[in-house]
């Protein structure tokens, strides 16, 4: 809600199916004031609506998991996260690209999904532009793994101290397929993914039209 | 969306597309310019940029969500009578009635909704003007949580505590500087439009 993410997918569920959105909501949830909100795209209104919710209805969750269980709205889902950080992906590919136009001439899987992660955490690789050109400097990668794994790496490092184990385990991991830990600042972490296994079967395959 | 009559607001921003929300019974108000604020925009690309300040008071936090990392979040408080405006590089504001009316409130997360580290300390919630809720990686199966920072402006100068204790200011994990020139006028543009 407060990315203003929200608001805009109700609403676009609303709109593809109004009786079955109205179904989610029970009578407690002041539905008359979510449908104004939505349909004028107040957000202070909508904040407000999901603030009341959550102090005054017990019951709030489960108007959205309703809507997580009828399947057009989940796939409206699946398509609003990936629509919101398929940019911060193909920013990721751009800059690298003027680094290494011959490593990042096509994009293998394990590379996209890792910048998608990135893109979700970080946002961007912005802040470690000048570390990750440093790096490639000197260490000439010669595999596209190579150089995503050096501005994977150079963009944690650039987390608040505190975050900065759990970025480079969840990235890492991603690039590698497997757990993998990291302590920095003190801090382990080790993160896992139930789907490592789904990335590693084609790891190395292109992504198309990247 | 009521009428609204608080601390000398005035009514044509909220009529210019810009929007208040009713202020809680913790006596704060949150104002959300619209989106062609020349203000706000100046200050920083947003998602979502809102005021909030302490009603009879002159005490301000403003948040700029850009992006949509809360690292790359900017806090910005102020206490206008005694000229004091300090930048923050961490943490998202939440109403403080939203944690005095919910202790086990679940905060909305980009995928799934995460608990808060420790139970709410209430009396240092009633003695805080702001808070900010600062996401931690735990280490645990529910990877994230959301630690609770009391903020308080107190003789011109910041007080950040946590349900561990005080932050001591420097500390790299809760990032502040002070507020170069540009920002400070157009912040200070901001709040005189907003107390006009």
């Amino acid at each position: 809600m407060g990315q203003g993410t929200l608001g805009p997918l109700l609403e676009s569920m609303r709109v593809a199916d109004p009786i079955a959105f109205k179904g989610c909501f029970d009578s407690n949830s002041n539905y008359d004031v979510l449908e104004a909100a939505l349909s004028t795209g107040n957000q202070a209104a909508l904040f407000s609506w999901a603030t009341t919710q959550q102090a005054q209805n017990r019951n709030w969750k489960q108007s959205f998991a309703n809507l997580g269980d009828i399947l057009s709205f989940q796939e409206m889902q699946v398509d609003t996260a990936s629509a919101a950080y398929h940019p911060g992906v193909l920013k990721c590919v751009e800059f690298l690209r003027t680094i290494s136009p011959i490593l990042m001439n096509q994009v293998e899987l394990q590379s996209y999904c890792a910048f998608y992660d990135l893109a979700v955490q970080q946002n961007n690789l912005h802040p470690a532009i000048s570390q990750i050109k440093a790096r490639y400097e000197s260490e000439k990668p010669t595999t596209q793994r190579g150089l995503v794994k050096i501005a994977l790496e150079e963009r944690a490092r650039k987390a608040l101290p505190q975050y900065v184990s759990d970025c480079m385990s969840r990235r890492l991991g991603i690039l590698q397929q497997s757990s993998f830990a990291s302590t920095e600042n003190g801090i382990t972490r080790r993160r896992t993914n139930a789907n490592f296994e789904l990335i590693s079967r084609d790891a190395t395959k292109y992504v198309c039209n990247i | 969306m009521a009428s609204y009559a608080v601390f000398g607001f005035d009514l044509a921003l909220a009529r210019s597309g810009s929007s208040v929300s009713e202020c809680s019974s913790s006596q704060e108000c949150i104002f959300h310019p619209s989106n062609n604020d020349m203000q706000s925009k100046l200050l920083c690309e947003s998602s979502n940029f809102s005021v909030v300040w302490k009603k009879e008071s002159t005490k301000y936090l403003i948040q700029c969500r850009s992006g949509d990392s809360a690292e790359d979040n900017v806090i910005w408080v102020a206490e206008r009578k005694r000229d004091f405006l300090r930048r923050l590089n961490f943490g998202r504001f939440i109403e403080k009635d939203m944690l005095m009316n919910k202790k086990d409130i679940l905060i909305h997360d980009k995928f799934s909704s995460r608990k808060l580290c420790h139970p709410v300390d209430v009396k240092k919630l009633q003695l805080s003007d702001f808070i900010l809720l600062n996401k931690r990686s735990t280490g645990e199966d529910d990877p994230y949580c959301y630690d609770v920072n009391y903020l308080a402006i107190v003789n011109g100068k910041l007080s950040l505590s946590t349900n561990a204790g005080p932050v001591r200011l420097g500390d790299a994990n809760y990032p502040m500087s002070s507020v170069d020139a540009g920002d400070r006028l157009r912040i200070n543009k901001l709040l005189d439009a907003l107390t006009r």
